[in-house]
């Protein structure tokens, strides 16, 4: 059903989630990003995207539409949250890599009970083998993410993540049983195209997704932000649209840092206070070392 | 909430997994926290490369969970800190003194304390860790409890890579598996066993040694391992070879008088060996005012006893190709002071900054550059030093068994193999060294067999699935080999080995257009590559564009002038068009630079007989009745030339049939059938030649016959056909002149007739000469 993919080195087809070229070796680029360049994909998504543009213009309002994408590409961003302990180890030089590379690096040990969960099987559903390559993060206009996995939201440098990243409408978790309902058998046939594209095609699902409230917000600069990514009370209540980045990261592409807790929050809630100074200092060292910029929010 | 399940903690994030009724939940280390559904992006936790998991075997309820998820999360804490403190890239004044205080409180607590020792113990410290400088920090006033534990760390901490080293190798000899022996370790590291071990070590407390290892026999008899006693007997072995244990070394001998004996007669790198190691043994004795240390047999090698372990491995060998690259600009025929200066200099940079071990590894390096450049006295001298600072090196062993291979000396070689194979049978290279040995004495099965073995136990090798589709090809099973290697660049596009491989079997294939083709993309993908380079000349030869060829060989020897196998191909391509002064010269250079050059003393012989000096060429064949190896049969050629050429074809027929039948070497088999097809001319049996042409004798030589055999049963069309196929080798001079000759004889056309004064039976005679230079000439 899928396209094949060319290789721009010596135009031989390859299948699509080939990541060297089997006739030139030369690179094909990135397996999830390909994978959501075939037409399958992108057809759908564009019509979508279409509609949604003809009904703004319907409705007089396509500069509501117009502005938005234009905020998403001058600030939108990859952000990932973690905790200190988290950032201090990226900070002194490791990287931050998939869990099951990490295992085949030697780098940790397996953890085979936490396998069994749920997200091996909905990596695998959307990306076969290659869903084990992945790490998440979310789009945000304000470089503040997804708050309910850690105070500490990191923005990536978009250059260094743009080609190999993948976008879907919304988690992940829930799109696959979303999926389910509406019929889908993994492995039986490819997931439903329309939600899903390459970061190029960010935008189309942004308007897709929340044509709406964007309409509604009548061009509140101020609102963009809280329209993209809302962060729930718990995890679950939290609507975003989730990024899927091949491979790892590292200190190397990280933009800019933002702390959503103050030091104070951070030294009342913890239960070694301080333990935890130790560790604001350590991290505020490792940062004027690297360069990078980051701020407190009050 | 019931008992929680599969539990399992990260001490360093503070956080607890646990499975109830189905479902995954995380605790948090906080104030007040409560448990909560897992997420998705909780998998992001596990992405962190330091998160450590533990798994809490006992279900817990939530209580107990809290307070276990409390203790382990204080002793990650303990460690991050302990991390942090050694961090080199942490400098300021402040975050040290807080980190110091923080840590010190967290050593009072037993459980964590022990925790620590454990870690610290069984971790080798990276090179952004230093524990002198974590020592330091006790000026910030620190409790006696952390000042004893950085005190023994510090003193222990070169001794810690040493031991697990000895630890692993024992196990390899006596553990029935890794789990079992992992299993051991930890168990001795919680009852502080490998700490007591190693410290001993660091103080040369042989007491103290002889205690931790009664202890830890004494705790392996409860688990009721029979193999403790050997496994301990064989850690006490390695220990005495990786560190400076002459505490339990049992094996003392003392030869000083023989070594200040021949001191005198050492030349001046063996001196600075032999003085690096006396020193190391001085500096040792001054510190310990200890008995003196016994060493023996300086030139059958020194038992190392001194260890010292030096700059982390791949940054001091990282900066010692400087040195490989000077060896490797020395003109091929520089003398041995040139080697003997650079050598001195990287000794002497080396003593500063390695241990032994890494000082053989690169002399090994050294020794297996000059082997690539079939500079065998050298590579074998060097190789002996290396020898001289460690005995049982398996690294230098098999450097050792390649020399000897490269040298002729195949049975020696086969033996050094088979005997590190036996003491290091996870050495994979020791096992595709065997049988790439067993390859050059000529058993092709045995060969194939052991690779086989090796695949079935190293799938992932490399070496052995390239060794493998080798033997395939030398075996002739040519389609074999083409899917062997089709599948290993497949799967490892970057491997130069099977992309070579599998153009030159597209060439054995007789699809010269494709090896072309494959050549001149793998030039591209590995442009330094002279494999690849001279494997692309050698295409364009068989193709028949002899200038093209020598255009890349000219090119190829001002790239990479000491390659003896561009040498030696430049000169088999100037001796096939007929410039044999040159081809001479060339291979006389080699063989200067290069006694054991096998290639070019077989080539100057067949060049001695194509100038028709027969005894020249027979006093370069070696006495052999019983070919085994390549080079054997080579020798064989030369052999059966003088016979044709002293008129005595009926021996050279017996030879060249019993090596057709015997030679396991696909290609040289060919070469023994074109000696036997040209013996078949000679004799006039036609008939018999014509009906043994096969499909794979296609080089031009092969159709020079047939055109021959052919034109004289009077199968004219088949002689054209042939003949066609000649042509295209013009720049082949033998080869030429014979297609022109017969072509005359036989009236086949289409090629210039300048004997037309000679008689049928001279033009006969100079139609057999002309063959058979082209024989002789045609290489392989």
């Amino acid at each position: 059903m899928l396209e094949k993919i060319v290789c721009p080195a010596c135009n031989s087809e390859n299948e699509r989630n080939r990541t060297i070229c089997a006739t030139c070796t030369g690179s094909l680029g990135f397996p999830n990003v390909n994978l959501l360049k075939d037409p399958y994909f992108q057809v759908p998504l564009d019509s979508l995207f279409q509609e949604s543009l003809n009904k703004a213009i319907g409705l007089n309002k396509k500069d509501l539409i117009e502005g938005f994408c234009s905020a998403l590409d001058a600030a939108g961003k990859a952000v990932v949250n973690m905790d200190l302990a988290l950032l201090t180890k990226i900070l002194s030089g490791e990287d931050y890599l998939p869990y099951h590379l990490a295992v085949e690096a030697g780098k940790r040990p397996k953890t085979t009970v936490l396998n069994e969960m749920k997200r091996s099987t909905v990596e695998a559903a959307f990306y076969a083998s290659d869903g084990m390559k992945i790490v998440y993060a979310s789009l945000s206009l304000d470089g503040i993410g997804l708050i309910n996995y850690g105070s500490i939201s990191i923005s990536l440098k978009t250059n260094t993540i743009a080609t190999r990243t993948s976008v879907f409408s919304e988690n992940s978790y829930f799109l696959y049983d979303r999926f389910l309902d509406a019929g889908w058998r993994p492995g039986n046939s490819l997931c439903p195209s329309g939600e899903l594209g390459t970061w190029e095609e960010r935008n189309k699902i942004v308007i897709n997704k929340l044509f709406d409230e964007i309409i509604r917000n009548n061009g509140e600069v101020s609102n963009f932000p809280s329209i993209l990514l809302k962060n729930g009370d718990g995890r679950s209540e939290d609507d975003f649209l989730e990024l899927h980045i091949y491979n790892l990261i590292n200190q190397h592409h990280i933009e800019d840092i933002t702390f959503t807790k103050n030091k104070r929050t951070i030294l009342s809630e913890a239960d070694d206070a301080d333990y935890m100074e130790t560790q604001l200092l350590v991290l505020e060292e490792k940062l004027s070392s690297t360069g990078i910029d980051y701020k407190w929010l009050n | 909430m019931a008992k929680l399940d599969n539990i399992l903690i990260s001490p360093l994030l503070g956080k607890a997994y646990f499975r109830e009724a189905g479902h995954w939940y995380v605790l948090e280390n906080q104030n007040e926290a409560k448990p909560r559904a897992v997420h998705q992006m909780d998998l992001n936790d596990l992405q962190y490369p330091g998160s450590g998991f533990i798994e809490v075997g006992t279900p817990k309820n939530l209580e107990d969970l809290q307070q276990v998820l409390s203790d382990e999360t204080k002793k990650g804490r303990s460690l991050n800190l302990f991390l942090q403190l050694m961090d080199v890239t942490i400098q300021s004044e402040k975050v040290l003194e807080k980190i110091t205080k923080v840590l010190d409180r967290y050593l009072q607590d037993d459980q964590v304390y022990s925790f620590l020792e454990g870690k610290a113990y069984s971790v080798v410290p990276g090179p952004t860790l230093d524990p002198v400088k974590a020592l330091q920090c006790s000026k910030y006033g620190v409790s006696e409890r952390f000042l004893k534990f950085f005190q023994e760390f510090n003193t222990s901490q070169n001794f810690i890579q040493p031991f697990i080293l000895a630890w692993d190798r024992s196990a390899v000899k006596h553990a029935p598996d890794t789990e079992t022996i992992n299993t051991v370790f930890q168990n001795l590291l919680e009852k502080g066993n490998i700490k007591s071990m190693i410290l001993s070590l660091a103080q040369r407390d042989g007491k103290s040694w002889d205690d931790a290892m009664v202890s830890s026999i004494l705790i392996l008899k409860e688990h009721k391992y029979a193999w403790r006693n050997l496994f301990f007997r064989e850690l006490k072995i390695e220990i005495s070879k990786l560190a400076d244990t002459d505490f339990i070394y049992y094996e003392v001998q003392s030869d000083s008088d023989e070594l200040s004996g021949i001191a005198g007669s050492f030349d001046p790198i063996e001196k600075m060996i032999l003085d690096y190691i006396d020193s190391q043994v001085t500096a040792q004795k001054d510190k310990k005012s200890k008995k003196r240390t016994k060493w023996y047999r300086p030139w059958k090698g020194v038992r190392w006893k001194v260890w010292d372990i030096g700059r982390p491995a791949d940054e001091v060998l990282d900066s010692l190709d400087y040195f490989y690259d000077q060896i490797n600009d020395l003109p091929i025929n520089a003398n041995w002071k040139s080697y003997e200066v650079i050598i001195i200099q990287l000794l002497a940079y080396q003593f500063e900054n390695s241990s032994p071990d890494q000082i053989c590894m690169s002399l090994s390096k050294i020794s297996k550059v000059c082997l690539d450049r079939e500079e065998i006295i050298h590579a074998k001298k060097i190789i002996g030093y290396a020898k001289l600072l460690n005995v049982d090196d398996p690294v230098v062993d098999k450097q050792f068994a390649e020399i000897l291979k490269s040298a002729g000396d195949l049975l020696g070689s086969k033996k050094e193999y088979e005997r590190i194979r036996a003491e290091y049978p996870q050495d994979v290279i020791a096992h595709t060294g065997y049988a790439e040995v067993l390859k050059s004495m000529g058993d092709l099965n045995g060969a194939k067999k052991e690779y086989e073995r090796i695949r079935t136990e190293y799938p992932d090798n490399l070496i052995t699935q390239n060794g493998y589709a080798g033997v395939l090809k030398s075996l002739g099973d040519l389609i074999g080999a083409k899917e062997e290697y089709e599948r290993i660049r497949t799967e490892y596009p970057e491997d130069v080995f099977a992309q070579t491989g599998y153009a030159e079997v597209l060439k054995s294939l007789g699809d010269l257009n494709g090896a072309k083709k494959e050549y001149e993309r793998i030039r591209v993908q590995f442009p330094g590559n002279i494999t690849c380079q001279n494997g692309y000349a050698e295409v364009l030869k068989s193709m028949g564009d002899l200038n093209g060829a020598r255009e890349e060989y000219e090119r190829i020897r001002a790239d990479f002038p000491n390659n003896i196998i561009a040498q030696n191909g430049y000169g088999e391509l100037l001796k096939s068009m007929g410039d044999l002064d040159a081809a001479q010269e060339i291979y006389e250079a080699t063989i200067t630079a290069n006694p054991y050059n096998e290639i070019a003393k077989n080539a100057l012989a067949t060049i001695y007989l194509l100038k028709g000096d027969i005894k020249k060429a027979e006093s370069f064949v070696p006495e052999n009745d019983n070919p085994i190896s390549e080079n054997d049969y080579y020798w064989r050629f030369v052999k059966i030339s003088a016979l044709i050429y002293s008129g005595e074809t009926e021996t050279a027929r017996v030879i060249a049939s019993d090596c057709f039948n015997s030679c396991p070497f696909y290609n040289l088999k060919k070469g023994f059938k074109r000696y036997r097809n040209y013996i078949r001319i000679l004799e006039k049996e036609y008939s018999t030649l014509v009906s043994e042409a096969m499909e794979e004798d296609d080089s031009p030589v092969d159709h020079l016959m047939q055109v021959h055999g052919n034109a004289a049963i009077d199968r004219i069309d088949v002689a054209r056909k042939h003949l066609e196929v000649c042509k295209q080798f013009k720049q082949v001079k033998n080869v030429y002149e014979s297609s022109c000759l017969l072509s005359e004889r036989y009236d086949l056309n289409g090629l210039p007739r300048n004997n037309q004064n000679l008689s049928q039976e001279e033009l006969d005679k100079k139609i057999l000469a002309a063959e058979l230079e082209a024989v002789i000439s045609a290489g392989l």
